[in-house]
């Protein structure tokens, strides 16, 4: 559903240096130190894709983000309603990687066959049934 | 007597045909009433609610007009503002008699401040509201307000072409419609309600003509619910279009002693090619009419109401849609030269989440040249089917849906900030 990603992918301590050919880039967010350098990279007009570990998510990094394509929280907890909230507050979609199999999990959107689910709709949704 | 028709717009420069519809057909039988329509447009929605301007413009407007009627057209985006605004003059004059009309008025509005409320074609009940004024016709007999009998105009060619009335002889977008009502009866659509109707290809071809000959315009959109309904009908109107473009074309390109030549007008470079908008079912196309529709010489760009690809949905919305027909018309569109956009509804009863991203996958997967995914919030229109039907679809009483049967406000919501990821990928792929 979500395009598959035809980037690269990497972390951020492990940005190439030459990025004039890439279109897209997929980057694990490793340290907050990173973060400058990831958003240098908005003005070389490419598709950034950026997935944060929980542990260092805070909601002052979507308001940074801004320009950024996709957010991408990697983890999950409990009750993740307050972190979701600012998603929507910054006008985002949450998606979420390793977390429930429900509509802000992205495994639904690109690995459809290896997610399994109860969910009639979402049954439906993975198996291309229209 | 004096009556100020008055729109509140978000866009500028969009000829008001419903104001102008109203004025022509009143001074058919009114000569001697002064109407005058205004518009006022306030942007955005979020402009208006943080500024009050234009609120105070055009009661400063007013004021100075010291009309003795004012009407006003209700859309989605004035709805609320117009009730207020009523509540306002009659504070400044309580002497004024106040009508609104448009789709998004219904009986709830009919209070101290409001005399009039228009519930069926407006033409028809604006004439007889000024006969009423006038002491002509007794206020139990006219139609189409408040909760007296309605009426349809029955033969459309009676309604004076609205351009006619029109000073202003430049817009950017010019709108006219070809017909009234569908053949279709959607449960969210306005347009389901009358019984369709057609003005005469006589008057379409004398008016059309009038409008190419005095008008200039670069956007012509034909407001018809459903165009491609008659076929034959639909190319009769283009057609006159083309003729008239390229009648317009020459006219204004080639001096007039070299169009006394062998000048064929498909030769003629248009500077400023026209854009003609206008709204298909899908299933109702074929290879042939995609053909024809390919040699106009406009820019043709068409609309496509799809809304879902979800059997349930559609049942439920009373819109039974033949899915093979519509991957074979889009299959042919992609191989065409004609601009296309196809339209979702998210928020309609029965829908979900997931069901609505196989919709959205659906246009993906068969609609390729549509570079984005466009999909509406579904509004509840007032006397549409889903307004209506109280027992069986239970709608709030705010126009546009907040929750349903299935689906929630965070589902929406939700619904609505996928789709904008999904656009943004695709500017990528």
């Amino acid at each position: 559903m979500l395009p598959h990603f035809n980037g690269i992918e990497c972390t951020s301590s492990q940005i190439p240096q030459e990025l004039d050919s890439i279109r897209k880039i997929s980057i694990l967010l490793e340290s907050i130190g990173d973060l400058q350098k990831i958003l240098n990279l908005k003005s070389k007009s490419m598709y950034i894709e950026l997935i944060i570990p929980l542990n260092l998510y805070h909601e002052s990094i979507l308001k940074q983000c801004v320009g950024i394509q996709r957010i991408i929280l990697k983890g999950t907890h409990e009750n993740m309603d307050q972190i979701f909230a600012d998603f929507i507050a910054y006008k985002r979609f949450p998606f979420v990687i390793d977390g429930q199999i429900n509509r802000h999990n992205v495994d639904i959107y690109r690995n459809p066959t290896n997610v399994h689910t109860e969910d009639k709709d979402l049954k439906k949704f993975l198996n291309h049934e229209i | 007597m004096k009556i100020l028709l008055l729109g509140f717009n978000v866009q500028e420069d969009i000829f008001p045909l419903g104001l102008f519809y109203l004025k022509g057909y009143a001074q058919k039988f009114h000569p001697d009433v002064d109407i005058e329509i205004k518009e006022f447009s306030f942007g955005t929605r979020s402009s208006y609610d943080t500024n009050k301007n234009i609120e105070l413009q055009a009661l400063s407007y007013i004021m100075l007009q010291k009309p003795d009627v004012v009407a006003f057209s209700c859309y989605i985006w004035s709805g609320e503002m117009v009730q207020d605004f009523a509540r306002t003059i009659k504070q400044i004059n309580p002497h004024i008699k106040i009508i609104l009309g448009g789709v998004e008025v219904h009986q709830d509005l009919l209070t101290e401040n409001v005399d009039f409320i228009v519930n069926g074609e407006g033409e028809v009940a604006f004439k007889e509201i000024i006969d009423y004024l006038k002491g002509e016709r007794k206020f139990e007999d006219i139609h189409n307000i408040n909760n007296h009998k309605t009426i349809e105009i029955e033969n459309l060619d009676d309604l004076p072409f609205p351009y006619k009335y029109a000073d202003k002889k430049d817009h950017k977008v010019v709108r006219i419609e070809t017909s009234r009502g569908c053949l279709f009866h959607c449960n969210f659509c306005h347009y389901a309600q009358g019984k369709l109707r057609n003005f005469s290809l006589e008057y379409l071809n004398e008016n059309l003509q009038y409008l190419f000959h005095n008008f200039q315009f670069r956007n012509l959109t034909l407001i018809d619910a459903n165009f491609n309904s008659d076929k034959n009908r639909m190319f009769a109107v283009l057609d006159m279009i083309e003729k008239f473009y390229q009648e317009k074309a020459l006219q204004d390109v080639v001096p007039q002693d070299v169009r006394l030549q062998n000048v064929f007008p498909q030769d003629v470079h248009h500077q400023d090619a026209l854009h003609v908008h206008c709204e298909f079912r899908p299933e109702l196309l074929d290879e042939n009419m995609i053909k024809k529709l390919e040699t106009y010489s406009f820019n043709l760009a068409v609309e496509l109401g799809f809304q879902s690809s979800d059997e349930e949905v559609l049942k439920l919305a009373n819109r039974p849609t033949n899915l093979e027909k519509v991957k074979e018309v889009l299959a042919l569109l992609n191989k065409s030269t004609i601009a296309y956009k196809i339209d979702l509804m998210y928020g309609l009863p029965g829908d979900n989440f997931y069901k609505f991203l196989n919709s959205c996958r659906f246009l993906l997967q068969y609609a390729t040249r549509n570079k984005k995914i466009t999909a509406h919030h579904h509004m509840v229109l007032n006397n549409t089917t889903f307004h209506n039907d109280v027992e069986r679809f239970n709608p709030h009483h705010s126009s546009m849906v907040l929750k349903t049967d299935t689906q929630d406000v965070l589902d929406l919501y939700l619904t609505k900030l996928f789709v904008d990821q999904l656009n943004e990928e695709l500017k990528f792929s």
